[in-house]
Protein backbone atom coordinates (compact mmCIF):
# COMPACT_ATOMS: atom_id res chain seq x y z
CA UNK A 1 0.00 0.00 0.00
CA UNK A 2 1.60 3.21 -1.12
CA UNK A 3 1.71 5.78 1.63
CA UNK A 4 1.43 9.22 1.64
CA UNK A 5 4.62 11.40 2.16
CA UNK A 6 3.29 14.26 4.16
CA UNK A 7 0.44 14.18 6.56
CA UNK A 8 -1.90 16.60 8.37
CA UNK A 9 -2.68 16.66 12.14
CA UNK A 10 -6.00 15.44 11.19
CA UNK A 11 -4.93 12.10 9.52
CA UNK A 12 -3.24 11.00 12.82
CA UNK A 13 -7.35 9.66 13.17
CA UNK A 14 -6.79 6.98 10.37
CA UNK A 15 -3.53 5.93 12.05
CA UNK A 16 -5.33 5.46 15.21
CA UNK A 17 -8.24 3.43 13.77
CA UNK A 18 -5.83 1.23 11.89
CA UNK A 19 -2.74 0.06 14.38
CA UNK A 20 -1.13 0.20 17.41
CA UNK A 21 1.96 2.26 18.15
CA UNK A 22 4.53 -0.99 17.52
CA UNK A 23 2.63 -1.13 13.95
CA UNK A 24 3.25 2.19 12.94
CA UNK A 25 6.32 2.52 9.95
CA UNK A 26 9.10 4.74 10.76
CA UNK A 27 7.56 7.55 8.59
CA UNK A 28 4.47 7.17 10.13
CA UNK A 29 5.55 6.75 13.79
CA UNK A 30 7.83 10.14 13.30
CA UNK A 31 4.74 11.98 11.84
CA UNK A 32 2.41 10.90 15.03
CA UNK A 33 5.33 12.16 17.12
CA UNK A 34 5.53 15.29 15.99
CA UNK A 35 2.01 15.74 16.88
CA UNK A 36 1.77 13.97 19.95
CA UNK A 37 4.01 13.23 23.49
CA UNK A 38 4.60 9.52 22.74
CA UNK A 39 3.21 5.98 22.94
CA UNK A 40 1.26 6.82 25.84
CA UNK A 41 -1.03 9.24 24.50
CA UNK A 42 -1.45 7.56 21.28
CA UNK A 43 -2.59 4.62 23.07
CA UNK A 44 -4.72 6.32 25.06
CA UNK A 45 -6.38 7.81 22.26
CA UNK A 46 -6.78 4.74 20.56
CA UNK A 47 -8.37 3.10 23.75
CA UNK A 48 -10.91 5.84 24.07
CA UNK A 49 -11.55 4.88 20.30
CA UNK A 50 -12.22 1.43 20.78
CA UNK A 51 -14.17 2.43 23.86
CA UNK A 52 -16.79 5.08 22.59
CA UNK A 53 -17.70 2.32 19.28
CA UNK A 54 -18.19 -0.48 22.44
CA UNK A 55 -20.04 1.99 24.39
CA UNK A 56 -23.27 2.46 22.20
CA UNK A 57 -25.83 2.29 24.43
CA UNK A 58 -28.80 -0.51 24.58
CA UNK A 59 -31.19 0.43 21.81
CA UNK A 60 -34.19 -0.80 23.86
CA UNK A 61 -33.25 1.97 26.36
CA UNK A 62 -32.95 4.61 23.43
CA UNK A 63 -36.32 4.15 21.99
CA UNK A 64 -38.94 6.77 21.16
CA UNK A 65 -42.08 6.16 22.67
CA UNK A 66 -45.20 5.59 20.02
CA UNK A 67 -47.40 8.64 21.15
CA UNK A 68 -44.31 10.30 19.48
CA UNK A 69 -44.80 8.65 16.06
CA UNK A 70 -48.60 9.78 16.84
CA UNK A 71 -48.09 12.81 17.17
CA UNK A 72 -45.84 13.82 14.38
CA UNK A 73 -48.39 11.94 11.88
CA UNK A 74 -50.89 13.97 12.63
CA UNK A 75 -48.57 16.88 12.44
CA UNK A 76 -48.17 15.98 9.19
CA UNK A 77 -51.81 14.79 8.30
CA UNK A 78 -53.00 18.19 9.65
CA UNK A 79 -50.74 19.76 7.28
CA UNK A 80 -51.81 18.08 4.17
CA UNK A 81 -55.51 18.27 4.80
CA UNK A 82 -56.89 20.47 1.88
CA UNK A 83 -57.44 24.03 2.14
CA UNK A 84 -61.20 24.12 0.77
CA UNK A 85 -62.19 21.57 3.56
CA UNK A 86 -60.87 24.23 6.34
CA UNK A 87 -62.49 27.13 4.31
CA UNK A 88 -65.81 25.16 4.64
CA UNK A 89 -65.11 24.48 8.33
CA UNK A 90 -64.66 28.63 9.11
CA UNK A 91 -68.35 29.11 6.89
CA UNK A 92 -69.83 25.84 9.19
CA UNK A 93 -68.60 27.68 12.31
CA UNK A 94 -70.30 30.95 11.34
CA UNK A 95 -73.33 29.69 10.06
CA UNK A 96 -73.77 27.45 13.32
CA UNK A 97 -71.87 29.13 15.73
CA UNK A 98 -71.65 26.85 18.91
CA UNK A 99 -72.59 29.69 21.32
CA UNK A 100 -75.97 30.81 19.79
CA UNK A 101 -77.40 33.23 22.26
CA UNK A 102 -74.49 35.37 22.02
CA UNK A 103 -74.56 36.45 18.34
CA UNK A 104 -78.34 38.13 18.73
CA UNK A 105 -76.39 41.65 18.82
CA UNK A 106 -74.15 41.37 16.07
CA UNK A 107 -77.25 39.52 14.02
CA UNK A 108 -79.64 42.69 15.02
CA UNK A 109 -77.44 44.93 13.77
CA UNK A 110 -76.14 43.38 10.65
CA UNK A 111 -80.46 42.65 9.84
CA UNK A 112 -80.97 46.39 10.40
CA UNK A 113 -77.85 47.48 8.12
CA UNK A 114 -79.73 45.00 5.28
CA UNK A 115 -82.91 46.59 5.76
CA UNK A 116 -81.54 50.43 5.81
CA UNK A 117 -79.38 49.28 2.18
CA UNK A 118 -82.72 48.09 0.61
CA UNK A 119 -84.52 50.61 1.54
CA UNK A 120 -82.09 52.97 0.25
CA UNK A 121 -81.65 50.64 -2.90
CA UNK A 122 -85.48 50.96 -3.51
CA UNK A 123 -85.81 54.66 -2.68
CA UNK A 124 -83.23 55.55 -5.28
CA UNK A 125 -84.55 53.25 -8.04
CA UNK A 126 -88.08 54.27 -7.88
CA UNK A 127 -87.16 57.93 -8.09
CA UNK A 128 -84.87 57.00 -10.90
CA UNK A 129 -87.68 54.92 -13.02
CA UNK A 130 -88.19 58.08 -16.05
CA UNK A 131 -84.78 57.73 -17.58
CA UNK A 132 -84.70 53.75 -17.57
CA UNK A 133 -87.72 54.03 -20.23
CA UNK A 134 -87.60 54.79 -23.34
CA UNK A 135 -88.84 58.33 -24.37
CA UNK A 136 -92.34 58.74 -25.06
CA UNK A 137 -93.80 61.02 -27.14
CA UNK A 138 -96.89 62.73 -25.29
CA UNK A 139 -99.14 65.31 -26.97
CA UNK A 140 -99.49 68.41 -24.46
CA UNK A 141 -102.49 70.35 -24.57
CA UNK A 142 -101.57 74.25 -25.13
CA UNK A 143 -103.69 76.87 -24.11
CA UNK A 144 -104.00 79.82 -27.11
CA UNK A 145 -102.13 82.28 -26.88
CA UNK A 146 -105.41 84.52 -27.45
CA UNK A 147 -108.12 83.02 -26.37
CA UNK A 148 -109.44 83.90 -22.78
CA UNK A 149 -108.81 80.78 -20.33
CA UNK A 150 -112.67 82.02 -18.50
CA UNK A 151 -115.56 81.33 -20.35
CA UNK A 152 -117.35 83.56 -21.93
CA UNK A 153 -120.71 84.77 -21.66
CA UNK A 154 -123.20 84.72 -18.87
CA UNK A 155 -120.86 83.43 -16.31
CA UNK A 156 -119.27 86.18 -14.54
CA UNK A 157 -115.47 86.60 -14.18
CA UNK A 158 -114.56 85.13 -11.13
CA UNK A 159 -111.34 87.56 -10.62
CA UNK A 160 -113.16 90.64 -10.38
CA UNK A 161 -116.96 91.41 -9.15
CA UNK A 162 -119.57 91.06 -11.54
CA UNK A 163 -121.49 94.78 -12.11
CA UNK A 164 -124.18 94.51 -10.09
CA UNK A 165 -126.42 97.84 -10.95
CA UNK A 166 -128.23 98.74 -13.96
CA UNK A 167 -126.52 101.85 -14.53
CA UNK A 168 -122.83 99.61 -13.89
CA UNK A 169 -124.23 97.30 -16.73
CA UNK A 170 -125.01 100.53 -18.96
CA UNK A 171 -121.96 102.16 -18.89
CA UNK A 172 -119.73 98.91 -19.29
CA UNK A 173 -121.71 97.96 -22.10
CA UNK A 174 -121.38 101.26 -23.33
CA UNK A 175 -118.04 101.53 -23.07
CA UNK A 176 -117.45 97.79 -24.87
CA UNK A 177 -119.07 99.27 -27.64
CA UNK A 178 -117.11 102.15 -28.17
CA UNK A 179 -113.94 99.59 -28.09
CA UNK A 180 -115.60 96.75 -30.27
CA UNK A 181 -115.79 100.17 -32.66
CA UNK A 182 -112.61 101.36 -32.24
CA UNK A 183 -111.02 98.07 -33.16
CA UNK A 184 -113.44 97.62 -36.49
CA UNK A 185 -112.61 101.04 -36.91
CA UNK A 186 -108.53 99.96 -37.02
CA UNK A 187 -109.21 97.45 -38.98
CA UNK A 188 -111.05 98.34 -41.48
CA UNK A 189 -108.34 101.30 -41.78
CA UNK A 190 -105.66 98.76 -42.19
CA UNK A 191 -107.33 96.69 -44.90
CA UNK A 192 -108.11 99.78 -47.20
CA UNK A 193 -104.39 100.51 -46.89
CA UNK A 194 -103.53 96.98 -47.92
CA UNK A 195 -105.48 95.43 -50.41
CA UNK A 196 -103.31 92.73 -50.64
CA UNK A 197 -104.96 90.95 -47.35
CA UNK A 198 -108.45 91.22 -48.99
CA UNK A 199 -110.70 93.46 -50.83
CA UNK A 200 -114.31 93.22 -50.15
CA UNK A 201 -115.04 94.61 -46.45
CA UNK A 202 -117.94 92.79 -44.61
CA UNK A 203 -119.90 94.41 -41.63
CA UNK A 204 -118.17 94.44 -38.37
CA UNK A 205 -121.30 92.74 -37.07
CA UNK A 206 -121.29 89.65 -39.34
CA UNK A 207 -117.30 89.74 -40.00
CA UNK A 208 -115.95 87.04 -41.32
CA UNK A 209 -112.30 86.77 -39.80
CA UNK A 210 -109.64 86.85 -42.59
CA UNK A 211 -106.73 85.13 -42.58
CA UNK A 212 -104.28 87.74 -43.34
CA UNK A 213 -105.31 88.83 -39.66
CA UNK A 214 -106.47 86.87 -37.03
CA UNK A 215 -105.04 88.45 -34.21
CA UNK A 216 -106.98 91.67 -34.97
CA UNK A 217 -110.46 89.54 -35.90
CA UNK A 218 -109.83 87.57 -32.85
CA UNK A 219 -110.04 90.33 -30.63
CA UNK A 220 -113.27 91.99 -32.68
CA UNK A 221 -114.71 88.27 -32.17
CA UNK A 222 -114.26 88.62 -27.96
CA UNK A 223 -115.13 92.17 -28.23
CA UNK A 224 -118.45 91.12 -29.56
CA UNK A 225 -118.55 88.57 -27.48
CA UNK A 226 -117.87 90.71 -24.20
CA UNK A 227 -120.81 93.00 -25.38
CA UNK A 228 -123.41 90.00 -26.06
CA UNK A 229 -122.38 89.33 -22.53
CA UNK A 230 -122.72 92.71 -21.31
CA UNK A 231 -126.10 92.75 -22.83
CA UNK A 232 -127.33 89.36 -21.13
CA UNK A 233 -126.20 90.06 -18.08
CA UNK A 234 -128.23 93.86 -18.57
CA UNK A 235 -131.36 91.17 -18.82
CA UNK A 236 -130.82 89.28 -16.03
CA UNK A 237 -130.08 92.46 -13.76
CA UNK A 238 -133.35 92.35 -12.44
CA UNK A 239 -133.03 89.32 -10.68
CA UNK A 240 -129.96 90.54 -8.96
CA UNK A 241 -130.89 91.28 -5.51
CA UNK A 242 -130.77 95.13 -4.94
CA UNK A 243 -128.76 94.39 -1.11
CA UNK A 244 -126.21 92.85 -2.53
CA UNK A 245 -125.65 94.86 -5.38
CA UNK A 246 -125.15 98.12 -2.95
CA UNK A 247 -122.39 96.18 -1.04
CA UNK A 248 -120.49 96.34 -4.24
CA UNK A 249 -121.15 99.70 -5.38
CA UNK A 250 -117.89 100.85 -3.79
CA UNK A 251 -115.89 97.95 -5.81
CA UNK A 252 -113.68 97.95 -8.08
CA UNK A 253 -114.50 98.65 -11.96
CA UNK A 254 -115.06 95.37 -13.86
CA UNK A 255 -112.51 93.76 -15.61
CA UNK A 256 -113.61 90.83 -18.47
CA UNK A 257 -111.35 88.63 -20.11
CA UNK A 258 -111.29 90.69 -23.15
CA UNK A 259 -110.57 93.50 -20.89
CA UNK A 260 -107.43 91.87 -20.90
CA UNK A 261 -106.69 91.13 -23.41
CA UNK A 262 -106.77 94.53 -24.57
CA UNK A 263 -105.31 96.06 -21.70
CA UNK A 264 -108.23 97.70 -20.68
CA UNK A 265 -108.15 98.88 -17.06
CA UNK A 266 -110.23 101.91 -15.45
CA UNK A 267 -107.25 104.10 -16.24
CA UNK A 268 -107.39 103.92 -19.88
CA UNK A 269 -110.93 102.67 -20.43
CA UNK A 270 -111.69 106.28 -21.77
CA UNK A 271 -110.14 104.30 -25.53
CA UNK A 272 -106.49 106.04 -25.12
CA UNK A 273 -105.08 102.70 -24.90
CA UNK A 274 -106.79 100.68 -27.71
CA UNK A 275 -105.67 103.90 -29.86
CA UNK A 276 -102.83 103.09 -29.10
CA UNK A 277 -102.81 99.42 -29.60
CA UNK A 278 -104.21 100.40 -33.04
CA UNK A 279 -101.62 102.10 -33.76
CA UNK A 280 -99.02 99.93 -32.40
CA UNK A 281 -100.27 96.47 -34.68
CA UNK A 282 -100.80 99.53 -37.51
CA UNK A 283 -96.63 100.09 -37.75
CA UNK A 284 -96.53 96.54 -37.04
CA UNK A 285 -98.84 95.88 -40.30
CA UNK A 286 -96.32 97.96 -42.37
CA UNK A 287 -93.33 96.26 -41.19
CA UNK A 288 -95.03 92.85 -42.38
CA UNK A 289 -95.74 94.45 -46.33
CA UNK A 290 -92.49 96.04 -46.16
CA UNK A 291 -91.02 92.39 -45.45
CA UNK A 292 -93.52 90.89 -48.03
CA UNK A 293 -92.12 93.13 -50.62
CA UNK A 294 -88.18 92.45 -49.86
CA UNK A 295 -89.88 88.93 -50.31
CA UNK A 296 -90.64 89.10 -53.51
CA UNK A 297 -88.07 90.74 -54.94
CA UNK A 298 -85.84 88.56 -53.54
CA UNK A 299 -88.17 85.38 -55.42
CA UNK A 300 -87.96 87.69 -58.59
CA UNK A 301 -83.90 88.14 -59.01
CA UNK A 302 -83.87 84.02 -58.33
CA UNK A 303 -86.22 83.10 -60.65
CA UNK A 304 -83.91 85.05 -63.07
CA UNK A 305 -81.06 83.57 -62.27
CA UNK A 306 -82.76 80.31 -62.09
CA UNK A 307 -83.79 80.92 -65.74
CA UNK A 308 -82.20 78.79 -67.80
CA UNK A 309 -82.81 80.98 -71.06
CA UNK A 310 -81.23 84.24 -69.73
CA UNK A 311 -78.23 81.89 -68.34
CA UNK A 312 -77.67 80.33 -72.11
CA UNK A 313 -78.28 83.98 -73.44
CA UNK A 314 -75.43 85.30 -71.38
CA UNK A 315 -73.18 82.33 -71.84
CA UNK A 316 -73.90 83.29 -75.58
CA UNK A 317 -72.96 86.66 -74.72
CA UNK A 318 -69.73 85.66 -73.06
CA UNK B 1 -55.29 -1.20 -2.45
CA UNK B 2 -52.40 -2.74 -0.50
CA UNK B 3 -51.73 -4.89 -3.40
CA UNK B 4 -50.73 -1.46 -5.87
CA UNK B 5 -48.59 -0.34 -2.12
CA UNK B 6 -44.80 0.08 -3.46
CA UNK B 7 -42.00 -1.13 -0.51
CA UNK B 8 -41.08 2.07 1.02
CA UNK B 9 -38.06 -0.12 2.59
CA UNK B 10 -36.58 -0.34 -0.89
CA UNK B 11 -36.40 3.34 -1.43
CA UNK B 12 -33.36 5.95 -0.27
CA UNK B 13 -34.19 8.51 1.99
CA UNK B 14 -34.08 10.79 -0.85
CA UNK B 15 -36.73 9.09 -2.55
CA UNK B 16 -38.76 9.17 0.18
CA UNK B 17 -38.48 13.06 1.39
CA UNK B 18 -39.82 13.42 -2.79
CA UNK B 19 -42.78 11.52 -1.82
CA UNK B 20 -42.88 13.36 1.36
CA UNK B 21 -43.07 16.99 -0.29
CA UNK B 22 -45.93 14.84 -2.40
CA UNK B 23 -48.10 14.40 0.69
CA UNK B 24 -46.98 11.18 1.15
CA UNK B 25 -47.95 9.96 4.75
CA UNK B 26 -46.71 6.56 4.23
CA UNK B 27 -43.10 7.91 3.31
CA UNK B 28 -43.11 10.37 6.33
CA UNK B 29 -43.34 7.44 8.28
CA UNK B 30 -41.01 5.52 7.06
CA UNK B 31 -38.26 8.03 7.36
CA UNK B 32 -39.59 8.17 10.96
CA UNK B 33 -38.43 4.33 11.34
CA UNK B 34 -35.23 4.78 10.13
CA UNK B 35 -33.89 7.62 11.87
CA UNK B 36 -35.74 7.99 15.02
CA UNK B 37 -33.18 5.81 17.21
CA UNK B 38 -30.46 7.49 15.40
CA UNK B 39 -32.02 11.06 16.40
CA UNK B 40 -33.32 9.72 19.78
CA UNK B 41 -29.23 8.61 20.58
CA UNK B 42 -28.08 11.87 19.06
CA UNK B 43 -30.53 14.11 20.98
CA UNK B 44 -29.25 12.10 24.21
CA UNK B 45 -26.45 12.47 23.95
CA UNK B 46 -25.40 16.19 22.79
CA UNK B 47 -28.34 17.31 25.63
CA UNK B 48 -26.87 15.90 28.67
CA UNK B 49 -28.46 12.67 28.46
CA UNK B 50 -31.42 13.92 29.23
CA UNK B 51 -34.24 11.42 27.34
CA UNK B 52 -37.12 13.29 27.75
CA UNK B 53 -35.83 16.28 26.86
CA UNK B 54 -33.64 13.90 24.13
CA UNK B 55 -37.23 12.95 23.18
CA UNK B 56 -39.05 16.14 22.49
CA UNK B 57 -36.17 17.74 20.41
CA UNK B 58 -36.68 14.51 17.97
CA UNK B 59 -40.78 14.95 17.98
CA UNK B 60 -40.25 18.78 17.02
CA UNK B 61 -37.44 17.93 14.34
CA UNK B 62 -40.32 15.31 12.74
CA UNK B 63 -42.86 18.19 12.99
CA UNK B 64 -40.97 21.01 11.18
CA UNK B 65 -39.90 18.31 8.40
CA UNK B 66 -44.19 17.65 8.35
CA UNK B 67 -45.02 21.21 8.23
CA UNK B 68 -42.20 22.28 5.73
CA UNK B 69 -40.57 19.47 3.46
CA UNK B 70 -39.81 21.40 0.86
CA UNK B 71 -37.50 23.24 2.51
CA UNK B 72 -35.37 19.86 2.22
CA UNK B 73 -32.70 20.37 -0.07
CA UNK B 74 -32.57 17.62 -2.53
CA UNK B 75 -28.91 18.15 -3.94
CA UNK B 76 -28.24 17.18 -0.45
CA UNK B 77 -27.94 13.59 1.51
CA UNK B 78 -30.95 13.36 3.76
CA UNK B 79 -28.92 12.41 6.73
CA UNK B 80 -26.98 15.18 6.29
CA UNK B 81 -29.58 17.45 6.19
CA UNK B 82 -31.37 15.88 8.90
CA UNK B 83 -27.99 15.62 11.40
CA UNK B 84 -26.95 19.92 10.23
CA UNK B 85 -30.84 20.77 11.52
CA UNK B 86 -30.70 18.46 14.55
CA UNK B 87 -27.10 19.80 15.47
CA UNK B 88 -28.78 23.78 14.91
CA UNK B 89 -31.21 22.68 17.65
CA UNK B 90 -28.78 21.89 19.83
CA UNK B 91 -26.90 24.69 19.37
CA UNK B 92 -30.28 26.94 20.48
CA UNK B 93 -30.63 24.63 23.01
CA UNK B 94 -27.20 25.62 24.54
CA UNK B 95 -27.61 29.19 24.28
CA UNK B 96 -31.22 28.30 26.01
CA UNK B 97 -28.96 26.33 28.93
CA UNK B 98 -27.00 28.93 29.31
CA UNK B 99 -29.49 31.50 29.85
CA UNK B 100 -30.83 29.35 32.86
CA UNK B 101 -27.86 28.40 34.07
CA UNK B 102 -26.85 31.93 34.98
CA UNK B 103 -30.08 33.00 35.75
CA UNK B 104 -30.46 30.08 38.34
CA UNK B 105 -27.13 27.94 38.73
CA UNK B 106 -27.38 24.52 39.16
CA UNK B 107 -26.79 23.17 42.74
CA UNK B 108 -25.84 19.82 41.11
CA UNK B 109 -22.21 19.15 41.94
CA UNK B 110 -21.02 17.92 38.35
CA UNK B 111 -18.10 16.48 40.70
CA UNK B 112 -20.45 13.44 41.21
CA UNK B 113 -20.24 12.72 37.24
CA UNK B 114 -16.56 12.89 37.23
CA UNK B 115 -15.73 10.27 39.90
CA UNK B 116 -12.53 8.51 39.08
CA UNK B 117 -13.64 4.83 37.89
CA UNK B 118 -10.76 2.55 39.41
CA UNK B 119 -10.09 -0.67 38.77
CA UNK B 120 -8.78 -2.70 36.20
CA UNK B 121 -11.54 -3.37 34.24
CA UNK B 122 -13.30 -1.13 31.92
CA UNK B 123 -16.94 -0.77 33.26
CA UNK B 124 -18.94 0.26 30.01
CA UNK B 125 -21.66 2.31 31.64
CA UNK B 126 -19.41 4.14 33.78
CA UNK B 127 -17.29 5.09 30.81
CA UNK B 128 -20.09 6.11 28.81
CA UNK B 129 -21.53 8.27 31.81
CA UNK B 130 -18.36 9.97 31.99
CA UNK B 131 -17.98 10.39 28.22
CA UNK B 132 -20.78 12.03 27.99
CA UNK B 133 -19.84 14.33 31.45
CA UNK B 134 -16.50 15.16 29.27
CA UNK B 135 -17.89 15.88 26.19
CA UNK B 136 -20.64 18.28 27.70
CA UNK B 137 -17.50 20.03 28.83
CA UNK B 138 -16.74 20.86 25.40
CA UNK B 139 -17.24 23.28 22.66
CA UNK B 140 -20.58 22.53 20.77
CA UNK B 141 -19.42 22.29 17.61
CA UNK B 142 -16.28 19.64 18.77
CA UNK B 143 -18.52 17.64 20.88
CA UNK B 144 -21.31 17.49 17.86
CA UNK B 145 -18.67 16.73 15.83
CA UNK B 146 -17.65 14.28 17.93
CA UNK B 147 -21.06 12.64 18.20
CA UNK B 148 -21.70 12.37 14.84
CA UNK B 149 -18.51 11.21 13.85
CA UNK B 150 -18.33 8.02 16.61
CA UNK B 151 -21.58 7.87 17.47
CA UNK B 152 -23.97 8.42 14.36
CA UNK B 153 -21.31 6.84 12.36
CA UNK B 154 -21.69 9.89 9.82
CA UNK B 155 -18.79 10.20 7.20
CA UNK B 156 -16.45 13.29 7.27
CA UNK B 157 -17.58 14.52 4.30
CA UNK B 158 -21.06 14.35 5.53
CA UNK B 159 -20.54 16.29 8.83
CA UNK B 160 -18.46 18.82 6.81
CA UNK B 161 -21.53 19.08 4.86
CA UNK B 162 -23.62 19.25 7.57
CA UNK B 163 -21.83 21.90 9.59
CA UNK B 164 -20.72 23.63 5.85
CA UNK B 165 -16.82 23.57 6.87
CA UNK B 166 -13.89 22.04 4.95
CA UNK B 167 -13.48 18.25 5.65
CA UNK B 168 -9.97 19.26 7.36
CA UNK B 169 -11.59 21.42 9.51
CA UNK B 170 -13.85 18.44 10.62
CA UNK B 171 -10.55 16.19 10.79
CA UNK B 172 -8.63 18.79 12.67
CA UNK B 173 -11.85 18.99 15.44
CA UNK B 174 -11.45 15.40 15.85
CA UNK B 175 -8.09 14.86 16.26
CA UNK B 176 -7.84 17.81 19.31
CA UNK B 177 -11.22 16.11 20.82
CA UNK B 178 -9.62 12.87 20.81
CA UNK B 179 -6.66 14.28 22.26
CA UNK B 180 -8.21 16.37 25.45
CA UNK B 181 -10.35 13.03 26.10
CA UNK B 182 -7.98 10.81 25.83
CA UNK B 183 -6.22 13.34 28.45
CA UNK B 184 -9.10 13.68 30.75
CA UNK B 185 -9.61 9.80 30.53
CA UNK B 186 -6.38 8.44 31.29
CA UNK B 187 -7.42 6.71 34.41
CA UNK B 188 -8.56 4.20 32.18
CA UNK B 189 -5.95 1.04 32.42
CA UNK B 190 -4.46 0.93 28.57
CA UNK B 191 -2.94 -2.53 29.34
CA UNK B 192 -6.78 -3.67 28.96
CA UNK B 193 -6.35 -2.67 25.52
CA UNK B 194 -3.91 -4.67 24.61
CA UNK B 195 -4.82 -7.54 26.64
CA UNK B 196 -8.05 -7.68 24.42
CA UNK B 197 -5.89 -7.00 21.28
CA UNK B 198 -8.92 -6.25 19.55
CA UNK B 199 -8.54 -4.43 16.42
CA UNK B 200 -9.89 -1.38 15.85
CA UNK B 201 -12.95 -1.34 13.31
CA UNK B 202 -10.99 0.04 10.20
CA UNK B 203 -13.46 2.83 9.74
CA UNK B 204 -12.48 4.25 6.23
CA UNK B 205 -12.88 7.91 5.36
CA UNK B 206 -16.63 7.45 4.13
CA UNK B 207 -18.14 6.24 7.28
CA UNK B 208 -17.98 2.65 6.67
CA UNK B 209 -16.28 -0.05 9.03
Amino acid sequence: MERREHYDPEDIEQLLMERSYDELLEEERAYVLRHLSGREEYEAMRKLLDHVQRSEPEPDLLDADPSVRAHVMQVFRDQRKPQWRVWLNSVGALLMPEDASAMWRPALALAGLAAVITTGVWLFRSGDKAPDQLADLQKVEQAEPNKPIAPIGNEPSVDAPAPTTKNELAAQHEQLQNTVNDAQGTLLEERRESPATGSAMEEVDDVVVASAEPAADEEVVYARKDVAASADRMRNADTVQFEDAVKFTQAAPTATNSGYVNNWSLANADGTVARQTAVAKEKKMEERRAKAGSDRERASSRSLAEDPMAIALLSAAW
Amino acid sequence: MAFFRTDLNGLSDERLMELVVRGDERAFGALYDRYRRKLLTYFHRMLWQDRERAQDFMQDLFAKIAQRPESYDPARPFSTWLYSVANNMCKNEYRREEVRRTAAPRLKAETDHVQAIHGDGVDRANFRERLDVELDKLDPDHKATFVMRYHEDLAIKEIAVAFGCSEGTVKSRLFYTLKKLAARLKEFDPKALHQTQAPLSGRSDDGTT
